[in-house]
């Protein structure tokens, strides 16, 4: 089922929420609202679900207006990122919650329902839970319970919000892994929020990146990626190095900035042709990433990611004097809304 | 085995002192009273007891006592928690106010409260009058004394189940809304199954209160022996008549089946509540 959002426009009293959004999402697709805390990505999830209502705009799905239309008849399963299930009711009971409260005649037969129930059990690997108590349940086990009661209904949009945030970061990645999946075998049209820039490149077809009441940018993850938009995008979606005014061709009076992700910084003991000269005031080595912290002759703090045999090979250590490339340098106009997001 | 002690040890190594004082405070002010009662209710050996203790006026008067505390306590527990509702669940203009009336029983001398309801209920006052033209006596009936058990017990139940709904996640309604549940579906499937262990607690509550209450009863009762007249009357008229041991059978009674009544409640919570509710 398709997504059409119209013009959405949210105010929580003087607060703005949402700026007039448009935004329209494929059917079987698996998008992720990207971006930091009060960019109003939940706000926009909670509206299409019908949880919270516009203050202006529409929402179609499938060409069809339910902007006025009640949660339940929407059609939709929402996660949420605290997993809300019924803590009354043993897992078996949690999954079949929604089968339960059909009407009478759309209701399946308790055999049918212990089938279903059973069936989707089997699909997140908890059939021997089936008795347990929510409270008996580790995390990710509940998030996986509270996916498949939502996919109990058989909805045609899922909507998760923040669905891994309560996870520590192992299960969070288990799965992370495990929703794309899932999302490949059922093909429900699914919309997910997050805050976690490598979730969305990692698990989404489209990425929609949102800052402060607006969409920054659309695409697939390598768009987003390799072509940000703006300088939030760039900086939110990794880590970045930040220069002021070093655009080649920079015009009198127009301020640029310049950003070069650590990954792109090259480090050499001898000097080449248009490098930087550089100390070395910091080495901490990550698994097989070694982070380089360096300082240039002008006193400008840069970080630098290189693979640790690449380290050893070059014979890094602290206090050498070395010179520094940066590729794939991306360059903007500073204007008066800029805000230095980099950390 | 010093090991195992260890590991038992808690971040306040309390217990021993707490529950040492409070079992002290407990024998003090509670079981060596209710002992002394027990005691002084068998002065007069088994036949005065029995005598006493079930003759046909103090049958009928527990019968009283207990219905009319249930039925109170029934009423406390629809209409408490439409009130517990309100101030948990929302903010409008005089809530203050609102909130600070249901705890005016717990403050009110019982006794004004009894004048006051017998001024309302009887047959000339302001609701007694139109209850009668309806056919109901107000005050100095049956009626009466629930009205007023009714108004001693709904802090009890209100006060129980405020925090137990503030607690309610809003998501566990919004989980229930989006998987298809219609209103009345997601309040008795869901937010009653969560909450109803503080419901009945405040039922019990409101019943035990109710089932004790004096002050306020004796006022609108009328106080007529098999009909109006409660079990905590009979109590005090014999000890005014000086007859001790028969007033102290009595409480005895009431003491007996108040214990039995509260412990298998709280066994009954227990047992249920371990489905998986409240924690």
């Amino acid at each position: 089922m398709s997504i059409e959002i119209i013009d959405v426009s949210k105010k929580f009293d003087t607060y703005e929420a949402l700026n007039n959004i448009n935004l329209s999402i494929q059917p079987g697709e698996l998008t992720a609202l990207l971006g930091p805390s009060g960019s109003g990505k939940t706000t926009l999830l909670r509206i299409i679900a019908g949880l919270e209502s516009a203050d202006t705009g529409g929402i179609l799905f499938d060409g069809i207006d339910i902007t006025e239309s009640s949660v339940r008849s929407r059609g939709i399963g929402f996660v949420f990122q605290h997993y809300a299930l019924f803590k009354h009711m043993n897992v078996f009971e949690n999954v079949a919650f929604g089968l339960r409260v059909k009407p009478k005649k759309e209701r399946l037969s308790e055999g049918e329902i212990r089938h279903k129930v059973e069936e989707l059990l089997n699909l997140v690997q908890l059939k021997f839970h089936a008795k347990s108590y929510p409270h008996e349940l580790s995390g990710g086990q509940k998030q996986r319970i509270a996916l498949v009661r939502a996919l109990a209904v058989e909805p045609k949009v899922l909507l998760l919000d923040e669905p891994f945030g309560a996870l520590d970061a192992k299960v969070r990645k288990e799965l992370r892994a495990w929703l794309r999946r899932l999302h490949d075998e059922t093909g429900v049209t699914s919309l997910f929020v997050t805050h976690d820039q490598e979730e969305a490149l990692e698990v989404a077809d489209k990425i929609v990146v949102m800052n402060r009441a607006k969409i920054e940018q659309e695409g697939t993850p390598e768009e987003v990626y390799a072509h940000p938009a703006s300088p939030f995008v760039y900086s939110f979606l990794g880590e970045v190095n930040l220069f002021h005014g070093r655009h080649p061709s920079q015009e009198e009076g127009v301020k640029t900035i310049t950003y070069v992700r650590p990954h792109d910084v090259d480090i050499y003991t001898e000097f080449h042709e248009n490098t930087i000269p550089a100390t070395i005031i910091g080495l901490r080595v990550i698994g097989g990433t070694v982070r380089v912290e360096l300082q240039e002759i002008d006193g400008h703090g840069v970080e630098a990611h290189i693979s640790s045999s690449r380290k050893d090979q070059l014979g890094l250590s602290v206090g050498l004097k070395c010179f520094l490339a940066y590729r794939n340098q991306k360059h903007f106009e500073k204007n008066e809304f800029y805000k230095d997001y980099s950390i | 085995m010093n090991r195992m002690k260890i590991a038992k040890r808690s971040a306040l190594p309390a217990f021993g002192v707490t529950f040492g004082f409070g079992f002290f405070y407990m024998c003090l002010l509670i079981l060596i009273p209710l002992a002394a009662l027990a005691a002084k209710s068998i002065d007069g050996g088994y036949e005065t007891f029995i005598e006493a203790a079930f003759s046909e006026r103090a049958l009928a008067a527990y019968k009283i006592s207990f219905s009319a505390s249930f039925f109170a306590a029934f009423v406390n527990a629809a209409f408490g928690f439409c009130i517990a509702w309100v101030l948990a669940r929302y903010e409008f203009f005089g809530k203050n106010i609102l909130d600070a009336l249901v705890d005016m029983p717990f403050a009110l001398p019982t006794a004004v409260a009894g004048i006051a309801l017998t001024t309302l209920y009887s047959s000339n006052g302001l609701l007694g009058a139109p209850l009668e033209t309806m056919g109901i006596k107000g005050a100095f009936s049956y009626f009466g004394i629930v009205v007023a058990l009714i108004f001693v017990g709904v802090p009890f139940t209100v006060r129980t189940l405020v925090p137990a709904i503030k607690e309610l996640p809003k998501e566990i309604e919004e989980a229930a809304s989006t998987l298809g549940a219609k209103g009345y579906q997601v309040f008795w499937k869901v937010i009653i199954p969560t909450i109803w262990i503080a419901w009945l607690s405040g039922f019990v509550l409101s019943f035990a209160r109710a089932v004790g209450e004096y002050g306020s009863v004796v006022f609108i009762a009328g106080n007529l022996p098999f009909q109006t007249e409660i079990a905590p009357l009979i109590i005090v008229t014999k000890l005014e008549q000086y007859e001790y041991i028969e007033s102290a059978a009595i409480a005895v009674v009431m003491l007996f089946v108040s214990l039995i009544f509260l412990v298998l409640t709280d066994f009954l919570g227990k047992k249920l509540g371990n489905a998986g509710v409240n924690r």
